[in-house]
Order: structure tokens, then C-alpha cells, then sequence
């Protein structure tokens, strides 16, 4: 299907958004007035004004500056979680694939049973072992990620291996290693991206919502989601602006990564 | 047709058993002891001996695989053991939070798949108008925002700012009855279809629209086969595969009413496997992750069923 200019441009904008959103956050360190840690028992609950842009938390902690110091750490646990979930997926997927029969029907009976646990009572059960810990927050969101990598990957690679281009060149010997990697996987790319986008996008999600219930990030560091926890006793309480900022944030990046998945898939695959 | 439920059957039963290993194995390597989750700030002024005797009380001094075997044969016999938090029978704790989550699964799970087929099926019999174009790009939007914030925005609206609806619970003290039970679902239910209804309605609707291109449509067409006729086989054919897909998002909902049943205060299985965590409430949890096991299985091969009955081409495939 071709795309139109339009779609082009729409996207185009999806992603600048994004990339502003991904260097103020980066780059917040060097301009923020204010430490995003640092408590300020004289000016609690501050409303959105010309000195705190997006107003106070309860301990006076100044909502812009962790605004963006949190976005730079939920973006980075999401884009780490992304890639390791990936690469898991892609060994798992490309292996299964590769080999194909008993082995593939044994691996993808696996996948359907580790798709048909419910992931976020997984990850709570994982919290119990890692409380409190940026590290297995990420290992275990990746551990819960790389299904879907795995079962689009395996499906190419399938297809692949009956190309006429892999049957000549394993016809001609050439390396198997040079076969997996320059010829199957670089004819992936684009499926690997797509599904890459999308499970930024979710891993992003992920972290709101377990931030959120507290068995996220650990409390003390800033993140989207810690900063949205509890947030319905601030809405019921009247301090709106406390999770405004963070979740406004959330929706917009989740958004912008998913029409920018949006666009590649439509761009690449139909 | 036997065979195949069978086999259906002891995947299920594969499923249920890793996920009781896995889940028994890894509470048993976390780090803290029982008596802490008993005791808690009391902890200190315990001696050796009595934390000993704890331990033992509980059967914690013997092997991993000893207590996983003990543990599963008083599962299966229906003893869940005692809450280390405050000593309820898990029987009890969750044969009083079971029916909430089953409610509103029953309710979200349905409203969900009726509505996404008219939304998917009216954007596939219309495709390339505006309003198609529309329902792709809302249905993008509704699925990029995470449930919790649909549902704090939902409890700002209709809660704080209307005061229509209660923000949470699953029913008032003082007025009871259905119309109470149902004022309390809304919210919950509507937050969980909307976290849904974006991926089934883009399905149905991608269904439809690979169906309307295919060569048997043109077929139809060439020899004037009426509109109305090729739209009834192109749904038929489009909602076959969404039978399926829709039964494997069955754990997503269950992960999503862990999420949706915190915001709202909702007393059901998600809200108490929350709750256990930061208590290490071993036995809830284990009891909390088992019976939600249970019910994703179950379900799942409800769908499954559904989907054989109206399915011949899987009936004749299972027939074999």
C-alpha cells in the first residue's frame, strides 16, 4: 500500500514531538532550576506559576524539574527493557524458525503457555525477589515481553527459509552463520523495528502501571510513574496538577511512538 | 473432536502447573522471613527460638520441593492455608473477592467483544470513508493510553466533577442492592473496554478489509452476487479468526484488573494480590495467583469451545 504525503507529514510531527520530549528530558540536568530530589518544606503544594512552572508536590519537590528527570528515567528503563526483550525474542524466534520442526512445535507450545499467564501478576510475584530495584524491574519486564518478537520472528524466518535466495545459498555452502545473519535477519529489519516500536511504546506502560501500584521503580527516584502514584487521592483531594504534567507526558510519548509503529507498519508491511 | 479437546485440555493443565511451580519457586527465593511478616515492627524483641519455632510452625525448615508438593496436595484438597497477615482462611479471603472479578470480567469481557464487532464491522463495510479513517486513528489513541490514566481521569470527571457515579468500592454501606452494584462497576468496566476496544475493532476491521480483496469477493461480484450477500459472508469469515483472538487476550484483561481494581478501590483478586505484596503475604498470593490461573484457563477454553462450534472448518480439522 502506498503512503500518502500527508501521512508522511503527520508522522514526521509525531516523531519531532517525540524527539523533543527525549532530549528535554536527557538534557533537563543542565537547565532545570530546581533539583528534582531536593525537598522544600516552605512552599508544599504550590499551584502551576512563574516560579514553579508546574507548581509542588507535598514535600515541595518542584513538579517540572521531576517531570523531565523522570521522563529521562522511565524513557531509559523502557528503551533498555525494549532491547533486551527483542533480543530475547529474536534468539528464541530465530532459533525456532531456523531449526523448525519438533523443536519449533515444543518452543512455540512455550510461548503459548507463557502468553497465557497474565504478565503483570508475574511481575508483581518478581517484585517480591527484586524489591526495590531498578534492575529486575527491567529484567523482569523484559522476561514478559519478547513473546510477540519471538512468534513474528519464527513466522519470517519460516517463510524465509523456503526463499529461493536461502536455498541457493545453502546449495552454494555458504556459511550458516552468514546465512542467519546477512541474509534472513537483514531481510527482518523491518519487522524487528515495527515490533520494536511497539513494545517501547508498551514497555512505557508498563512502568506507569506498576509505578503506580508501588512495585515499580523504587519510590525515591523520580519516574512517570512514581509520579502518578495514588494519583486519584490528589484528583479527589483537588491537587490536580500534581499527576497532570507526568500523565499528559505519558500519553503523548506512548502516542508518538505508537502512530510513528503505526505508520512503519503500513509503510512496510501491507 | 474428543482428541482435540483433550489436547486443548492438557495444555491447560501445563499451563496451570508451570505457573504454580514458577510462582511457588520464586516466593520461596525472595529474601524476608514469615515471622517479619508477622510480627512486623515487633520483629526485634523476637528470640532465635521463637523465631525458630515460627518457621517450623509454618514448615518452613523443610526442602523447596517437600513444601511445593505439601503445598499442592492441600491445594487440591481445597486448603489454601491462613493468611500470615491477619490468620483469614485464603478459602474465605477469596471466595469473598472471587465473584467481584468474575462480575466484572463477564461484563467487560462481553461489552468488549459486542462492541468492538459494531465498530469493526461498520469501518470494514465502509472502508476509505472518513469516519473509517476516523475509527483507525481513535482506536490508536484509545490503545496508547495506559488504563490508569483513562481511569483517574474517568474518577475526575464522573466522580469529582459530576458526581454521578462512586470512585470506589463494589457497593455503598447504606444503599444497597443491584442498581448500587451496577452504579459501581461503570467505571471499572468502561475503563477496561476502552483499554480493549481499540485492538479487537482495528482487528475485526483489518479482517474485513483483507476479506473484502480477496479473490472469491471479486468472484461474487463479477457474477452479481448482491452486496448485502458478499458483506454477510465477508463478516462471517472476518469474526471467525476474531473468536480466537479475542480469547487470547483473556490474561490481558486479567493483568489489567490487577491495574484497574487498585485506581478504583475494587475488592476483587487484583486488588488482593496488590495488597499481599508489601506484607509478603505468601499464602494470598499464591492463592490469588492459582485461582486467577484457574480462571484465565477456564475462560480460555470456554472461547476455545465457542469458537469449535462455530468454526467447521476447525470442527473437521479436530474431527481428524
Amino acid at each position: 500500500m502506498k503512503v500518502r504525503r500527508s501521512a508522511d507529514k503527520r508522522n514526521f510531527v509525531w516523531m519531532a514531538v517525540f524527539i523533543i520530549i527525549f532530549i528535554a528530558c536527557f538534557v533537563s540536568p543542565l537547565f532545570c532550576p530546581y533539583s528534582p530530589k531536593a525537598v522544600d518544606l516552605h512552599n508544599v503544594l504550590q499551584k502551576p506559576g512563574s516560579v514553579h512552572l508546574f507548581g509542588t508536590d507535598s514535600i515541595g519537590r518542584d513538579i517540572f524539574s521531576r517531570t523531565l528527570y523522570g521522563g529521562m528515567v522511565s524513557l531509559s528503563v523502557a528503551a533498555i527493557t525494549t532491547i533486551a526483550g527483542l533480543s530475547i525474542g529474536l534468539v528464541f524466534g530465530g532459533i525456532s524458525g531456523y531449526v523448525g520442526g519438533k523443536i519449533d512445535s515444543i518452543m512455540m507450545r512455550f510461548v503459548d503457555v507463557v502468553y497465557s499467564i497474565p504478565s503483570t501478576i508475574i511481575v508483581l510475584a518478581f517484585q517480591m525477589v527484586f524489591p526495590n530495584k531498578v534492575l529486575g524491574l527491567v529484567i523482569i519486564m523484559s522476561l514478559t515481553s519478547w513473546m510477540t518478537m519471538a512468534r513474528v520472528i519464527r513466522a519470517r524466518f519460516l517463510e524465509l527459509k523456503e526463499a529461493n535466495f536461502i536455498i541457493l545459498a545453502k546449495g552454494l555452502n555458504i556459511p550458516r552463520r552468514k546465512i542467519i545473519f546477512g541474509h534472513m535477519m537483514r531481510n527482518s529489519v523491518s519487522s524487528i523495528i515495527i515490533i520494536a516500536t511497539f513494545t517501547f511504546a508498551s514497555a512505557i506502560i508498563t512502568e506507569t502501571s506498576l509505578s503506580y501500584l508501588g512495585v515499580g521503580i523504587p519510590v525515591d527516584i523520580p519516574s512517570w510513574g512514581n509520579m502518578i502514584n495514588n494519583a486519584q487521592n490528589y484528583i479527589l483531594t483537588g491537587k490536580w496538577w500534581i499527576p497532570l504534567f507526568p500523565g499528559i507526558l505519558i500519553i503523548v510519548s506512548s502516542l508518538c511512538v505508537n502512530f510513528a509503529g503505526e505508520y512503519l507498519k503500513n509503510k512496510y508491511v501491507t | 473432536m474428543i482428541k482435540y479437546s483433550i489436547k486443548r485440555i492438557l495444555q491447560s493443565v501445563f499451563v496451570l502447573f508451570i505457573m504454580s511451580i514458577f510462582a511457588y519457586a520464586l516466593i520461596n527465593v525472595a529474601p524476608g522471613d514469615p515471622a517479619a511478616a508477622i510480627y512486623g515492627g515487633q520483629m526485634d524483641k523476637l528470640t532465635q527460638a521463637e523465631r525458630e519455632r515460627i518457621n517450623t510452625n509454618l514448615g518452613l525448615d523443610k526442602p523447596l520441593v517437600t513444601r511445593y508438593l505439601n503445598w499442592l496436595s492441600e491445594m487440591s484438597n481445597g486448603r489454601m492455608g491462613n493468611s500470615y497477615a491477619n490468620g483469614k482462611s485464603v478459602n474465605r479471603i477469596i471466595a469473598e473477592r472471587l465473584p467481584n472479578t468474575l462480575l466484572l470480567f463477564t461484563v467487560s469481557f462481553l461489552l468488549t467483544v459486542l462492541l468492538s464487532m459494531v465498530v469493526g464491522l461498520w469501518a470494514g463495510l465502509h472502508p476509505n470513508t472518513a469516519t473509517d479513517r476516523g475509527i483507525t486513528i481513535t482506536s490508536i489513541i484509545v490503545n496508547g493510553i495506559p488504563s490508569v490514566l483513562v481511569a483517574i481521569a474517568l474518577i475526575y470527571f464522573f466522580s469529582v466533577k459530576l458526581s454521578w457515579l462512586p470512585s470506589s468500592g463494589a457497593s455503598s454501606v447504606f444503599t444497597e442492592g443491584a442498581g448500587d452494584r451496577i452504579r459501581h462497576l461503570v467505571l471499572p468496566v468502561i475503563t477496561i473496554i476502552l483499554s480493549h476496544v481499540g485492538a479487537f475493532s482495528r482487528f475485526i476491521q483489518e479482517g474485513m478489509k483483507d476479506e473484502m480483496g480477496s479473490y472469491f469477493v471479486t468472484v461474487a461480484k463479477a457474477n452479481h452476487v448482491s452486496q448485502a450477500d458478499i458483506n454477510r459472508g465477508v463478516m462471517k469469515n472476518a469474526l471467525v479468526p476474531f473468536i480466537n483472538y479475542a480469547g487470547t487476550h483473556v490474561p490481558s484483561f486479567f493483568s489489567g484488573f490487577v491495574v484497574i481494581e487498585t485506581v478504583f478501590s475494587y475488592p476483587g483478586l487484583g486488588n488482593m494480590i496488590v495488597g499481599a505484596i508489601p506484607v509478603k503475604d505468601y499464602p494470598v498470593l499464591m492463592g490469588g495467583i492459582l485461582i486467577t490461573g484457574i480462571v484465565v484457563v477456564i475462560s480460555m477454553l470456554t472461547v476455545d469451545i465457542v469458537e469449535l462450534v462455530l468454526n467447521p472448518k476447525l470442527r473437521k480439522a479436530a474431527a481428524k
